[in-house]
């Protein structure tokens, strides 16, 4: 049974907790933190589980605890990892990574010198069955060379603290890190396009945006980011090939013929969406806690993705395009 | 019963003999085809003797001929404008495939013979805007239901013949003038910079030709046009385009077809080419320029003034293939 102490009881630290106590196979909550004890409080109710934390330091360094999972906000992710490195221990970390490069950079020391591969970062994605349809079609090698990605990120709305820069480090993230999953590939350069704003939007954040992204073999991915759509979570990817074109699978659900109309819902949210996907990976990251390996997305994609985010960012304040430059991938991931 | 007397050009052309003359002779009320020519004399006489119709020894000969009222031009890109110009000093109405002109000169000189011999004389085929699908689109975006539009993506995948060491700006002036029409038509608004990338190319059979491109467009109220411009489309012909709007999107359905389930597959066949996919729409646009002549409807189809417009979009396209930036119209 793999002991695992979760530190941040937000959303989407509980919904963890939840996960892991009511589904996942081989693992249970036995420690929580969080710097309002309220939230930890929560957490612990629902876990069961009584060994409860205001910092996650003390979380970490509690012997019961032989995993963490890292569900705190993004600037507090790099503090707790190197603790828990320094400890030892096995470590699941929300993304992002850290907030910043050269952060990511010294997590990644701080694991290769330890020898051993500790973390895997929550790009959830990797996991839904349409993403893994689709790489898997690709990859059969059937339909030629990759040579465009076409990709829709829309959201129903986003709240009033969402602002221009969080749909790259927030919203597009996913989508570059599945691109650069599927294609295995890194990227050479990025640019944002501004289409006309929507009326749904909010002062400091620009909605919708356009953005490209190129990898270093030429293939060109565009991404429609709209997080206040209005209608719905609406995920799309159309990979084009040289010899024919692969759409990912629409989410399941009942089609209703009613009223002179053939339809169907579309999921409210990315918890809807992706909860099969959630419960995948952290049953993964559970399976491998014995062979101590990881084999969902490690700290080298934690790396590469804030490396590419941070060129989006400087993109959607240029307008032209910018250079992604990563140092090269140590041996220690390949 | 007044009928107007065609005279086709360039009818022994794919799109002149499978499509025009087809539909004049078959589905066109109001109109009877009278005359062919062609630059391939061996076909046009198969051609003129198939529909009964007179084969002319060349397009001076069917312009001028009395046995024809309005001409139909579908022949060669760099005969379209000096043939529609002798049409308009003969007076006769034209019909003229796309694209209108090959450069701007050309269309300033369409234009001004057009102005001499009176207002709305040429229709360019631009048919997607008699395309139910895309019709019943513009209708949703109009009532206004989902709010303005922001995004346009738009897909155009087709198979060229001979594809090796065509000029990229055949990508432009063959495929994305198609798209830059019905764009100006669905969102009734002109365009006022373009940008065109180049992703990786498809390594078949297109010799020193980059395929496909991606073209992009933004229009005076800042929407922004994507559009994928695939001149090598091993699977087929197939148009796609999806408006986004402030509170949904509306797209183009895939063509309807019969689906068949049978070992561990369930598909449909997707139409081969521009003909299939657009049939009612050459259909349409025809039928709408001859009861324009007929004096059944006063609202003339597309004309020069928006293949004038196409014009002016497509040499910015094609400036900004060489520069990569953003080129103003």
């Amino acid at each position: 049974m793999l002991k695992i102490g979760v530190i941040g009881c937000g959303p989407m630290g509980i919904n963890h907790i939840q996960r892991i106590t009511e589904r996942t196979q081989g693992a249970s909550v036995v420690a929580v933190s969080n710097r309002t004890r309220a939230h930890a409080e929560e957490g612990a109710r629902i876990a069961g589980c009584s060994r409860i934390y205001e910092s996650g330091a003390d979380l970490i360094r509690d012997p019961e605890v032989d995993a963490v999972l890292i569900a705190s906000a993004g600037f507090m992710h790099k503090q707790d990892m190197l603790d828990a490195i320094a400890c030892g221990k096995r470590i699941f970390c929300e993304k992002p990574l850290c907030t910043t490069e050269e952060d990511c950079r010294e997590v990644m020391e701080a694991e290769m010198k330890t020898g051993r591969h500790l973390i895997q970062v929550g790009f959830c994605r990797r996991y839904y069955t349409g993403y893994l349809q689709l790489r898997d079609a690709v990859r059969t090698g059937c339909y030629g060379e990759p040579l465009m990605i076409h990709m829709t990120h829309r959201a129903q709305r986003v709240a009033l603290t969402y602002d221009t820069p969080m749909a790259v480090h927030d919203t597009c993230v996913h989508d570059l890190d599945i691109c650069h999953w599927m294609l295995d590939e890194e990227y050479d350069s990025v640019q944002v396009f501004y289409p006309k704003e929507t009326k749904n939007t909010h002062p400091g954040l620009r909605d919708p945006q356009f953005m490209m992204l190129r990898t270093k073999s030429g293939v060109l991915i565009d991404v429609e980011v709209n997080v206040n759509c209005s209608f719905g979570y609406d995920m799309n990817m159309e990979v084009v090939c040289e010899d024919a074109s692969l759409k990912m699978g629409m989410p399941m659900a009942a089609s209703v013929r009613k009223s002179a109309r053939a339809s169907r819902e579309i999921p409210v949210h990315h918890f809807t969406l992706f909860a099969d996907a959630f419960d995948a990976e952290i049953q993964d990251w559970v399976d491998h806690a014995q062979e101590d390996i990881i084999t969902g997305p490690n700290t080298w994609d934690g790396y590469f993705a804030a490396v590419t985010c941070d060129a989006l960012v400087r993109a959607q304040e240029t307008g032209v395009p910018e250079p992604v430059l990563t140092i090269g991938k140590p041996a220690f991931y390949q | 019963m007044n009928q107007i007397k065609i005279g086709v050009i360039g009818a022994s052309g794919n799109i002149g003999r499978y499509t025009h003359c087809e539909n004049i002779v078959k589905y066109t009320d109001g109109a009877v085809l009278t005359a062919v020519s062609s630059s391939s004399k061996a076909s046009v006489q198969k051609i003129a003797d198939h529909y009964c119709v007179q084969a002319m020894e060349n397009a001076e000969e069917l312009i001028t001929s009395d046995q024809v009222d309005a001409v139909l031009i579908c022949s060669s890109n760099e005969t379209h404008v000096p043939y529609t110009i002798r049409c308009l000093e003969e007076g006769k109405p034209v019909f003229l495939e796309k694209p209108m002109a090959n450069t701007l000169e050309e269309a300033q000189l369409l234009l001004e013979a057009e102005k001499k011999a009176g207002e709305h004389m040429v229709q360019i085929g631009f048919m997607r805007r008699y395309d139910p699908d895309y019709i019943e689109m513009k209708k949703v975006l109009d009532s206004g239901s989902l709010g303005a539009p922001l995004m346009v993506h738009c897909i155009s995948r087709t198979r060229y013949t001979n594809l090796k060491n065509r000029p990229d700006s055949e990508h432009i002036t063959v495929i994305g003038v198609h798209e830059v029409d019905i764009c100006r038509w669905l969102l009734e608004e002109n365009m006022k910079e373009v940008m065109v990338r180049f992703p990786r190319s498809t390594t078949v059979e297109t010799g020193d030709s980059r395929d496909p491109q991606f073209l992009l467009m933004q229009t005076e109220n800042d929407i922004l046009i994507d559009v994928e411009a695939t001149a090598n489309s091993y699977y087929g012909y197939e148009i796609l385009c999806e408006v986004v709007c402030e509170k949904g999107t509306i797209r183009l359905p895939v063509t309807p077809s019969v689906m068949v389930r049978s070992y561990l597959n369930v598909g449909q066949a997707l139409p081969p080419d521009w003909n299939d996919r657009f049939v009612v729409a050459y259909r349409n646009e025809v039928q709408h320029w001859v009861d324009y002549l007929l004096g059944k409807t006063d609202v003339p189809g597309p004309g020069t003034a928006d293949g004038y417009e196409a014009c002016r979009i497509c040499d910015a396209f094609i400036r900004a293939q060489k520069t990569g930036c953003w080129e103003t119209v």
